[in-house]
């Protein structure tokens, strides 16, 4: 399924990743992982690598080498490319077309449907007719919202 | 006592309480780099709905909304349509931002990109443009501070004296307590905001059917304006409720919730805060008919209130409008501070740094920052306004990235750093050279679009080589 790619990173809570800059190897130390889906070996450095950066990249697979076991050794001093994030492997919580819909209906009655709605007459409650069209929007549009959020399963 | 006296000692109360706040909110806590600048990721929703209110409700909605009522009329409606909106938008993005921020430790607008699109130099351009645009927003809000105060104090502190006692105010709990300390002050001036401007709609009798009858087309788009019609609204709003979030201290703030639902709450109940605005806009355009022929647009609030109310409660709009200030400018100096130290300095010139180190460098950075914007609220320049519109419309140009890299899995890196330099350089062009808006369109919204269409484009023809 997949081909051999020397230049990718891989760690078992992120995926693949492309690589992209570079860091200090502090300490060596090789951790083997096993990557159940290509049953492939990877070779990784574990919280020893400084990377100038945030705890969050503190765990790095190294080169994953796929279709063979991974042999490389790494020294004191080495550079080496660590990595960013691979589109598409960030997975957060969508919303669901419904709830879109729903954030949608506001849009067109603020903005889009300006032409319908900009006019001064009848005034309603001495508010001219599109400030008091706003005013009306501003809780119908809390309403679409909290729709949404009860569409979207709110909280759990 | 004088009217004067009574203002003043309403005005340093409440202000005096601000800072008192300020400086209990962090009381017992350990100020790591985390706690500084996201408050532990642990705001629950009240508090996290009054920090949002306090860093969105500017003194550009005290001044700026009633002066746009005064001076444009109808096309002031924008504001209602594009705070809405963004909570409406906000729903959509900001508990997203939120989980990746947990998930990867963000902090930054800046970490998210270097994050999502592994490029420290793209993280640092979005920091650069970002602080680039958040300073003339800070000098706006020490500009407005200054007019407030002294309009308030009947001239008894004079403008630069409040700047400089502010400033050095909130620098100190700034780096005391960071945004936690910012939280809880808006907790006070929220309550203020809202007691305000409720009174001065209703203390002020709307005057729209007599306006309506002598000034019909100043209460429609495009009102006292030549070029601010229909499509400049629909552009506007697109771009300044999509553009919302995008400023660095309204993204970053989506890192201090406790969790993403908390946000979506935050979302719906938001837009009903700027119903208030409603009052602001009211006392802007009764100021049409009853102090017609102000030099400055911005003074008509505090004109009509100054002839209208008592002194304490003039105290209490000069309070309300220092908090105003103050909030805002000591989020955008605490969000400036560590992008500047944490997404520039660190990974381009010094990548060996701890946390600590940064923190500090972040404290050492707010004192510069709040210099650097003092100088320039001092000797301002005119061209502020159009400053400020240039950061909304330059600070939209990260929305592609953003929502793409939120949502679409093929986008890539040179994809969205083209577009966004694309687009910022459109947004300066167009704007510098006064062509804003452009054919009834606004320069921002051109360049947003074009923005989407390069990183769409080159995120297809050169995807990523895997």
């Amino acid at each position: 399924m997949l081909r051999r790619r020397s230049s990718c990173w891989f760690t078992p809570e992120r995926g693949y990743y492309r690589k992209s800059s570079t860091a200090v190897v502090r300490k060596a130390f090789l951790v083997g992982v096993e990557h159940r889906e290509v049953g492939v070996r990877d070779v990784g450095l574990g919280k020893l690598l400084k990377t100038g950066r945030e705890s969050f990249l503190n765990f790095v697979i190294v080169k994953g080498f796929i279709g063979r076991r991974a042999t490389r050794r790494f020294t004191r001093g080495q550079r080496l490319t660590y990595p960013g994030i691979l589109s598409g492997l960030v997975p957060v919580k969508k919303p669901s077309p419904v709830a879109l819909l729903l954030g949608f209906i506001p849009f067109i009655a603020m903005c889009f449907s300006v032409a319908l709605w900009d006019r001064v007459e009848p005034m309603i409650l001495g508010i001219p007719f599109n400030l008091a069209w706003l005013i009306g929007w501003i809780v119908l549009s809390s309403l679409c919202l909290w729709a949404a959020y009860r569409v979207d399963g709110g909280a759990k | 006592m004088s009217p004067r006296a009574i203002s003043l000692t309403v005005i340093f109360a409440i202000v005096g309480l601000g800072a008192g706040i300020g400086f209990l909110a962090g009381v017992r806590r350990k100020m790591n780099l985390e706690q500084w600048t996201v408050g532990g990721r642990a705001f629950g929703p009240v508090l996290m709905y009054l920090l949002m209110a306090g860093e969105v409700y500017t003194t550009f909605s005290f001044l700026g909304a009633s002066g746009w009522a005064y001076s444009r009329g109808g096309p002031t409606l924008y504001i209602m349509g594009n705070i809405t909106l963004a909570y409406v938008a906000s729903f959509f993005i900001l508990p997203q931002i939120w989980e990746m921020g947990r998930k990867y430790g963000l902090q930054t607008q800046s970490d998210f990109f270097s994050v999502r699109y592994g490029n420290k130099y793209l993280g640092a351009f979005v920091c650069v443009v970002g602080i680039a645009f958040l300073i003339p927003y800070l000098q706006l809000q020490l500009t407005g501070l200054g007019i407030i105060v002294s309009i308030a104090s009947f001239d008894g502190i004079g403008r630069t004296a409040a700047m400089v006692i502010s400033v050095v105010l909130l620098a100190a709990f700034v780096i005391a307590n960071g945004v936690r300390a910012v939280a809880w002050i808006s907790v006070l001036k929220d309550v203020l905001m809202v007691f305000a401007a409720l009174s001065v709609g209703i203390g002020i009798v709307a005057m729209f059917a007599a306006l309506a009858h002598a000034r019909p087309a100043h209460l429609t788009m495009p009102g006292a304006t030549t070029n601010l019609g229909h499509t400049w609204y629909v552009s506007t709003v697109l771009l300044t409720s999509l553009g919302f979030y995008m400023w660095p201290h309204t993204f970053a703030a989506a890192f201090t919730a406790k969790s993403g639902d908390t946000l979506r709450r935050n979302a719906v109940a938001m837009p009903l805060y700027s119903i208030t605005l409603a009052f602001v806009f009211f006392a802007g355009f009764t100021a049409v008919l009853v102090v017609p022929g102000l030099p400055n647009g911005d003074l008509s609030l505090l004109t009509i209130v100054r002839s209208s109310f008592p002194a304490w409660f003039l105290g209490v709009i000069g309070g309300a409008g220092a908090l105003a200030a103050m909030v805002p400018a000591a989020i955008f100096i605490l969000t400036a501070a560590t992008l500047f130290a944490k997404n520039l300095y660190r990974p381009i010139f010094a990548p060996a740094m701890t946390d600590d180190q940064v923190a500090k460098l972040a404290r050492a950075m707010v004192v510069v920052l709040s210099l650097i914007s003092l100088y320039f609220a001092i000797y301002s320049s005119t061209t502020l306004v159009s400053l400020l519109l240039l950061g909304y419309a330059g600070v939209t140009q990260f929305f592609p990235g953003v929502v793409l890299g939120l949502y679409w899995k093929r986008v890539t890196m040179p994809g969205v750093f083209a577009g966004m330099i694309a687009g910022v350089a459109t947004v300066a062009f167009l704007i510098l050279s006064d062509r804003d808006p452009f054919f009834g369109w606004s320069a921002g919204f051109v360049a947003l679009c074009l923005n989407f269409l390069i990183t769409v484009l080159l995120s297809l023809v050169r995807p990523m080589a895997m």
